[in-house]
């Protein structure tokens, strides 16, 4: 087990968008699914520490980490993508992938402003990394280009090596396949494929079925902010409550 | 790759050698113009980075001048230091004083802290104006001569000193730019939660951001008071605050070249136009009108882009 949440609780005033989510994350590809407004967004921005939770612990690597500054849980290995892109839409592909790497920046503020020839070698080493990146995914012909100016396809994509060039050990993906046409979705399988052998784990939230059985180890299913099934595709596919609250019996009989 | 660099060099080196003899060949009145537009320009430069670059909306700059522009003249006169060393140290102190008041209005975003930025500017022309036993009230204060070997400087020195300043003021700011700090800066304009999401301190590179503020406006500020001899309150008013937001915006928010263009043009902007009498002010709001009705992003911002477009459309 690399990542886990235990008892994630969360309330808006009087409403519980969270009911003591509990789950574990292993290496390999584990999807979070579940009707619109079940809580997987929150429940992201919870894990990430971009929103506060009313109670439960957050664990990565067997160390408690919801105390930490949002900003340092990067350095620590977690990278994540948003529901709609948000990209430094005003900063080129490349700049964007570089801003990524922010956590592993060894100079100071001071040896980049003065140019030093350490922060002149970090920054050269950083920005082939970079390139190296965006060529491992096809978009490097799009390396100068402003990422605000891509259609919003590439611009997922974009978003996704951004995450990768932090060198994560857990990626946090939300809805990476929203608004991507079937070549796209394609490419994005193979990343994540592609990820997955690089022993990086992945939580996926993610509406596309298609995508979800037929990459993902282990679904887990929340509803209405409470986890009500966890296990493999198959069974999951199978569970009469998920296809009941989520997947319709349309799904289930496409399936069988 | 190198012809680029010596069609660069072709329209540098002229510029440069223009700067350098102009004292020689412009009269005193010119000269004194290009100060005063020089000084306008370490004002654009400096609250461009918070602006422009990091996308804090900061209507405080008045404190950060006349800070810089006081400390040193007080510097001078109550404790006898040499414009030399009172000009770092007044700097320096602008920059610790900008960090101090960060504490409790980087709490502070968006409209609320163009709201807390704008009292700091209010509060600080109040206290020139009241404080009379330090900054000399409504009175005013003289500042000292910059004196050399027992010679006394005049523009010629003030031209110099001032344009190799703001060379470097510049270099330094286009270097910010570029640097991991910069481009954290601007992340953090472009996104804050994806700024954060990617590891950046964002309270860290805000600070930053007002502090280098402080520091380029506080420079302009005691060079300012050095060279005019003369301070007061009317010279720090709500109108040059508002004078120097719009320096950046008529030359292009986050562009470094478009502060160095706004920052001159506003200065310079009411000398033009003296020919127009009592209309002056007239036709100077009518320019700006115009300007940003039909160039948003600012003068040197769509000129440069127009260029660029022009010389793509050439090339191909």
């Amino acid at each position: 087990m690399i990542f886990s949440i235990n008892n994630i609780s969360k309330n808006f005033g009087g409403l519980q968008a969270l009911n003591n989510v509990t789950f574990e994350v292993e290496k390999g590809i584990t999807a979070l699914i579940g009707p619109n407004g079940a809580g997987k967004s929150v429940l992201l921005n919870i894990i990430t520490l971009l929103e506060k939770k009313t109670s439960g612990s957050i664990v990565f690597e067997d160390q408690r980490i919801d105390d930490l500054h949002p900003y340092e849980l990067i350095s620590r290995g977690v990278a994540r993508t948003f529901q709609i892109c948000r990209l430094f839409r005003a900063l080129t592909v490349l700049e964007n992938l570089v801003v990524g790497m922010h956590s592993t920046i060894q100079t100071n503020i001071y040896q980049s402003l003065l140019r030093t020839r350490p922060a002149r070698v970090e920054e050269r080493e950083n920005r082939e990394f970079a390139l190296q990146i965006l060529d491992s995914v096809n978009l490097v012909d799009y390396a100068d280009k402003q990422a605000g100016e891509l259609p919003g396809g590439l611009q997922r994509l974009v978003e996704l090596a951004r995450a990768l060039v932090s060198k994560p050990k857990i990626l946090f993906l939300d809805e990476p396949a929203a608004g991507l046409n079937p070549q796209e979705t394609r490419l994005l399988k193979d990343m994540l494929n592609s990820i997955r052998d690089q022993e990086v784990a992945i939580l996926l939230v993610e509406h596309d079925m298609q995508l979800v059985m037929g990459i993902a180890e282990k679904v887990i299913v929340l509803n209405y902010g409470v986890k009500i099934a966890e296990g493999s595709p198959d069974a999951i596919g199978a569970d009469p409550v998920v296809i009941e609250a989520y997947l319709g019996r349309r799904y289930a009989h496409a399936t069988s | 790759m190198q012809k680029i660099r010596l069609i660069k060099l072709a329209f540098v080196l002229p510029v440069a050698f223009l700067f350098l003899s102009f004292p020689l060949w412009a009269g005193q009145y010119p000269v004194h113009l290009a100060i005063w537009a020089s000084l306008g320009c370490f004002l654009a430069l400096g609250t461009n980075i918070t602006f422009g670059y990091c996308g804090q909306i900061n209507f405080g700059v008045i404190f950060m001048y006349a800070l810089g522009a006081y400390s040193s003249a007080i510097l001078q006169l109550r404790l006898g230091i040499h414009f030399f060393l009172a000009l770092p140290l007044a700097c320096l102190l602008t920059t610790v004083a900008t960090a101090i008041v960060c504490i409790p209005l980087l709490r502070l975003r968006g409209h609320n802290l163009a709201l807390g930025t704008f009292s700091l500017a209010l509060v600080t022309y109040t206290v020139i104006g009241m404080w009379r036993n330090v900054t000399g009230g409504s009175d005013g204060m003289f500042v000292p001569a910059t004196v050399i070997f027992q010679h006394e400087m005049g523009d010629t020195f003030y031209y110099y000193f001032i344009l190799s300043l703001l060379v470097l003021a510049f270099i330094g700011c286009e270097r910010l730019v570029s640097s991991s700090a910069g481009r954290a800066m601007m992340a953090i304009r472009e996104d804050e939660v994806a700024a954060v999401a990617f590891g950046i301190n964002v309270t860290r590179y805000r600070r930053l951001a007002f502090m280098l503020n402080g520091l380029l406006v506080g420079l302009g500020g005691v060079l300012f008071g050095q060279w005019n001899e003369f301070l007061a309150p009317s010279y720090f008013d709500l109108w040059m605050n508002i004078l120097i937001v719009v320096m950046i915006v008529f030359g292009g928010l986050g562009s470094n070249r478009g502060s160095i263009v706004g920052g001159a043009t506003i200065m310079l902007l009411p000398e033009a136009l003296a020919v127009f009498e009592v209309w002056h002010v007239l036709v100077y709001g009518a320019i700006l009108l115009l300007t940003l009705g039909f160039m948003p992003k600012g003068l040197y911002v769509t000129l440069a882009s127009l260029t660029r477009r022009l010389r793509g459309d050439i090339l191909h």
